[in-house]
């Protein structure tokens, strides 16, 4: 396991927006509360997605597999959020809003869970967490890994 | 069978904006239809092709026909963002051309400033994106400027030219708001929002509403001395939501923008307005990019000392555009106006001499859509 940050963080909202997930959205989420990351991979031409789609946005072939990311991947970019964006979040500026590229090749959304005053880089290393959301639901985050931080 | 001068704008026209003195959003759309039908010598009863888009009305288009008793033949509600009524003069012209309609109105009205003054946040949020707290849009378009900073060195300050430049055009405008010079210091001493973006890389957030009129070149020329052509257009879509954006630098604009161009066979050289979507200072600064008024990645250097300020060498969103003039939420109908009122030599002291060929380009959401339009007032 990597090192990563656990001191003084940002806070987090008590409870998160959170969207009514309809058919396929709920495969992300539901994965997240059994701490994994997953994404799509096409059975006719390879091509990995994410989000989960019902279709390949490669060849719209039918025949899809879920596979576990394993959570590493660089910052693509971020923006620290200095107003709430929710008034879930009316406690918590600044955070952290990152898109992450991870190293299976796919791109998602998440928060940076970060020390209170620090700023992150383009191309810093991070590592998936998981926050459990409620029965049924997870939160993917990341965190910063010390070691790998970029030079760029 | 090309679309190109097959119709012209006769009409164009805001409502009151600003703030909308009481007025509804389809109150102002209905305001400002009239003053558009007035100036093309048109009445009501010629109206047989309706168009708008709208964050108040699901299917604005019927909102309008009740409110003002049109009993149009055809109509388009179609919604691609902030760029939809850039987009619906490709759709009327492509209605005119065959013979669906021959008056098209286009109508858009926000009251978003008496509303709350803040943006009317979209309703329906990605499930991917909404458990983080992102401010819409305002932090898609930092996670965009942030990467654009990383992979192409653009700064702050860079980015800041674009408010002032945009700022210096208000002040020639009567109907802007704001009349105090604005400096780069100014941009950047303003509370951070959703970094790197601050409240002054940011639209204002105003009321407000607009309309044109397009018919057939052949009636316009019956109906005004100075005909606004539709010499070419083009559309581009390729996502919904910044995390599904394939690549936050370089967007579908490189390909509305080509196929407007093409259509109108002109070259960027000729434009003599340029009207972008300034709803950030990066947006518009991507748009430049993508446009082809300077190389990917150098939008930062080509901004810097004034050119997009009066006197410089591109006579851009000479209205003030979104960061100085008007920003209901929706601004490409006011990029048409501004476009028009150039093209008719009725801009004031803000006009261009001798204004004959204007490029619009619109986006919508996070710079997902794109609509472009070449506007000419010379015959062929
Ligand atoms: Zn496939």
């Amino acid at each position: 396991m990597s090192k990563v940050t656990t001191s003084s963080t940002a806070r987090r909202p008590e409870k998160r927006p959170f969207a009514h997930l309809r058919g396929e959205e709920r495969i992300y989420f539901r994965a997240a509360a059994e701490n994994r990351l997953v994404f799509q991979r096409c059975v006719a031409c390879s091509a990995m997605q994410f989000p989960p789609r019902s279709v390949c946005s490669s060849c719209l072939g039918h025949e899809l597999t879920i596979e576990d990311a394993q959570g590493q991947g660089s910052i693509y970019s971020f923006t620290v959020v200095h107003r709430p964006g929710h008034p879930a979040f009316r406690d918590c500026v600044p955070y952290v809003v990152v898109l992450v590229d991870l190293d299976e090749g796919v791109r998602v959304i998440a928060d940076l869970e970060i020390e209170s005053g620090t700023t992150p880089r383009v191309g810093d290393r991070v590592e998936a967490f998981f926050e459990p959301h409620d029965e049924e639901y997870g939160v993917p985050r990341f965190r910063l890994i010390l070691e790998g931080r970029s030079t760029q | 069978m090309s679309i190109s001068r097959k119709v012209a704008i006769v009409g164009a026209a805001e409502s009151d904006v600003f703030e909308s003195d009481g007025r509804s959003p389809v109150g102002l759309m209905a305001q400002a239809i009239a003053r558009a039908l007035e100036q093309a010598g048109l009445q009501k009863s010629d109206v047989d092709g309706l168009f708008s888009a709208s964050a108040y009305y699901y299917m604005p288009v019927l909102n309008l026909t009740e409110y003002l008793g049109i009993h149009p033949r055809h109509a388009d509600s179609s919604t691609i963002g902030g760029c939809s009524f850039v987009s619906h003069i490709q759709h009327a012209a492509a209605a005119i051309n065959a013979g669906l309609c021959e008056v098209a109105v286009v109508a858009y009205g926000s009251t978003q400033r008496t509303d709350g003054r803040r943006l009317v946040s979209i309703a329906e949020p990605s499930p991917y994106e909404l458990p983080y707290g992102l401010i819409y849009p305002i932090s898609s378009f930092g996670l965009i400027a942030q990467r654009h900073m990383a992979q192409y060195g653009t700064t702050s300050e860079q980015l800041a030219e674009i408010a002032v430049a945009a700022r210096e055009w208000a002040m020639l405008n009567p109907r802007a708001r704001y009349k105090q010079p604005l400096t780069v210091d100014d941009v950047l001493s303003s509370p951070l929002i959703s970094s790197p973006l601050h409240k002054l890389d940011c639209c204002l957030v105003t009321d407000g509403g607009g309309a044109f009129v397009l018919t057939s070149s052949e009636r316009a020329r019956d109906l005004t001395p100075k005909p606004v052509y539709v010499e070419g257009t083009g559309e581009a879509i390729n996502h919904r939501y910044v995390s599904g954006m394939p690549d936050l630098t370089t967007t579908e604009a490189v390909h509305s923008s080509r196929r407007a161009l093409q259509m109108s066979g002109r070259k960027l050289s000729e434009m003599d307005t340029i009207h972008l979507y300034d709803a950030f200072t990066i947006s518009a600064l991507i748009q430049l990019e993508d446009i082809g008024f300077c190389a990917k990645g150098e939008g930062g250097a080509f901004v810097e000392g004034g050119r997009l300020a009066p006197g410089g060498s591109l006579a851009l969103n000479t209205n003030g555009g979104g960061l100085s003039y008007c920003h209901p939420g929706m601004l490409g109908m006011f990029e048409v106006i501004e476009a028009v009122r150039q093209l008719r030599g009725e801009a004031g002291e803000r006009q261009v001499p001798n204004a004959s060929t204007s490029l619009v380009h619109g986006m919508g959401a996070t710079l997902a859509a794109h609509a472009t339009a070449v506007l000419s007032t010379e015959d062929w």
